[in-house]
């Protein structure tokens, strides 16, 4: 369980890591008042974050460029440490060096573009390379890269000792994420895991994504600018804006106005949309969340309900 | 983005009579003044280049803050040349000898003096950063070097590199981080565990970085026809005004004065 407690950041101030370290050391009041002036001259990059992501859930994260979100899933591994406030996994609080080194054993962050960091000769050695910073045996390392490879559907027998510059942009980016799997993490936080795929392998990653969420019960923070695929996995979605929460629900709950994620820039579900645009036209559906088939479901009931004659419709029935 | 504004000598946004002065003329006033720094002899000397450089702090409405907070990160330069100075230089009073390390007056003041000239000479090359934005210096470079073409040097090819390196810098500072925060995201927690290994881990994807960025901006330069300087015109040419003028004859009359008070101290 990630649980964040009104925490406060800011680029702006290059001394904010330490300056919080200091304030655990001397509380002294003096500090307390230079923050307070902080609070009110600062340009936070993430402002009064409160968020509390359970174990075996699926969250969402949206917002336009500049929102925040990287700002906000680098601290849910201790990457960076808040200004102001905290951030707790599992119940400890994760600006101590020590509670981020145990953080970062069992959630996985996965970067933006991760196939540019790969740097080993061959693919079996990029991937082990996190289960061997744990110190793990040999034998456990090889069986983690086994498992973690044959989990993004690669073959280990055939593709580890490849270089991984010799692969297409769709396998290096799963040879990154085996990179991460290998370390077995609970929780998995997604930096638009999608961005830049052709869209067959942009499915195959949604589904690889979903099945990790489905039978090994991860729980997954997923980036993405596309709602569609938000609304299709997501059990929680939050919505950033300037570096506030700016909505947090379920899908349903967020997407069913599509206006005010419109007002701030954001797109909508397709199926969303349509409903707008049908409500427009003076056609009104109950405010769901719809898939496809859902959706068509409800516009057939409703131009059958228009148009269709009582006796016809019970003859088709 | 943290570590970009530690940038020795970054450019300090603001009006004053410097920032506005060609930036060919601020090029070699700057390396005439580390010349006559290099030639002083005497504090006299160094002292009318000192008076000269708050002058110009003066008149760039630099705050003297900025200006040493620019050249901070050098300064171990300059700590480093007065200790060898004080160990290595012999001669005069001896004030302390333990085994072989004997500090002598001469030494001392050796390396007082040598701090001192450094420490203008850091000075007036940050001068001309914290004053020039760097497209400003690439140009001032290229047409200070376009007489050099006719015995074949590229000075617009290299002016062009030199701007396409500083262009990038940052954005090589900004990758850097990301590769060191992901790999400490895969359990590598300090720069020094794994030896080599960790090295090559954060070094391999910046090079592989560095070369995807030199195709794409290869590939970008050739779309919009990018051929080279021949016959290239500028968006806003340099044009010496009257206050450059001034300048020169400002930094004429230094360089004269300084080399007068040498002759005679």
């Amino acid at each position: 369980m990630i649980e964040f407690k009104h925490v406060f950041y800011s680029y702006e101030n290059p001394a904010s890591n330490t300056q919080r370290h200091h304030r655990r050391s001397k509380q002294s009041s003096s500090t307390a008042a230079t923050e307070n002036e902080q609070v009110a001259n600062a340009t936070w990059a993430l402002k009064d974050i409160t968020l509390t992501i359970h174990d075996g859930s699926f969250v969402g994260i949206a917002g336009h460029t500049g929102s925040g979100k990287s700002t906000l899933i680098q601290h849910m591994n201790g990457l960076i440490h808040p200004l102001r406030g905290a951030v707790y996994v599992d119940g400890n609080d994760i600006a101590h060096r020590q509670a981020a080194i145990d953080a970062r054993k069992h959630i996985g962050l996965v970067f933006q573009y991760p196939e540019h960091q790969l740097f080993a000769e061959t693919v079996h050695d990029d991937v082990a390379f996190g289960p061997r910073n744990h110190g793990l045996p040999a034998d456990e390392v090889e069986q983690r890269v086994a498992e973690a490879l044959e989990s993004v559907n690669l073959d280990p027998a055939s593709i580890g000792s490849v270089s991984p510059f010799e692969l297409s942009g769709g396998q290096q980016r799963r040879v990154a994420f085996a990179g991460v799997l290998a370390m077995r993490p609970d929780t998995l936080i997604l930096d638009e895991p999608m961005a830049g795929l052709d869209p067959a392998a942009r499915q195959s990653f949604l589904d690889l994504i979903a099945s990790l969420h489905k039978k090994r019960q991860m729980t997954i923070v997923m980036v993405s600018h596309n709602m569609n695929d938000l609304a299709a996995l997501c059990d929680r979605i939050v919505i950033m804006n300037h570096g506030q929460i700016y909505t947090m629900g379920t899908p349903e709950q967020v997407f069913s106005d599509a206006s005010s994620l419109q007002h701030i820039g954001l797109d909508v579900p397709d199926t969303q949309r349509f409903v707008q645009l049908l409500k427009d036209q003076g056609i009104n559906l109950a405010p769901h969340l719809y898939s496809i088939d859902s959706l068509a479901d409800a516009i057939a009931h409703e131009l059958g309900a228009a148009s269709m004659p009582h006796s016809t419709r019970q003859d088709v029935n | 983005m943290q570590t970009a504004t530690a940038i020795i000598g970054q450019y300090y946004p603001v009006q004053s009579v410097i920032h506005r002065l060609d930036p060919r003329i601020k090029l070699l006033g700057s390396i005439v003044l580390m010349i006559i720094i290099l030639c002083a002899h005497s504090y006299p000397m160094l002292g009318v280049e000192a008076l000269c450089l708050l002058g110009i702090t003066l008149c760039a409405r630099i705050p003297l803050r900025a200006l040493l907070s620019s050249i901070a990160p050098l300064s171990f330069i300059i700590i480093i040349t007065a200790l060898l100075n004080i160990f290595f230089v012999q001669g005069g009073t001896i004030y302390l000898a333990l085994g072989p390390i004997i500090v002598s007056q001469d030494g001392i003041s050796a390396a007082l003096f040598l701090c001192c000239r450094l420490l203008l000479l850091l000075i007036s090359g940050s001068m001309l950063t914290l004053t020039t934005t760097t497209l400003d210096i690439s140009d001032a470079c290229e047409t200070l070097l376009n007489p050099l073409k006719r015995f074949g040097f590229p000075s617009h090819e290299c002016a062009m590199i030199m701007g396409i390196a500083l262009r990038f810098l940052p954005q090589f500072i900004e990758e850097s981080r990301i590769i060191k925060d992901a790999r400490t995201s895969r359990g590598a927690e300090s720069p020094t565990q794994g030896g080599i290994k960790a090295i090559t881990s954060r070094l391999i994807p910046l090079f592989t970085s560095a070369f995807r960025h030199a195709d794409t901006l290869a590939l970008a330069m050739d779309a919009r026809c990018y051929h080279g300087g021949e016959g290239r015109t500028h968006l806003s040419p340099l044009k010496l005004a009257t206050r450059d003028y001034i300048s020169l004859g400002c930094m004429a009359a230094i360089t004269a004065g300084s080399f007068l008070i040498g002759l005679i101290g």
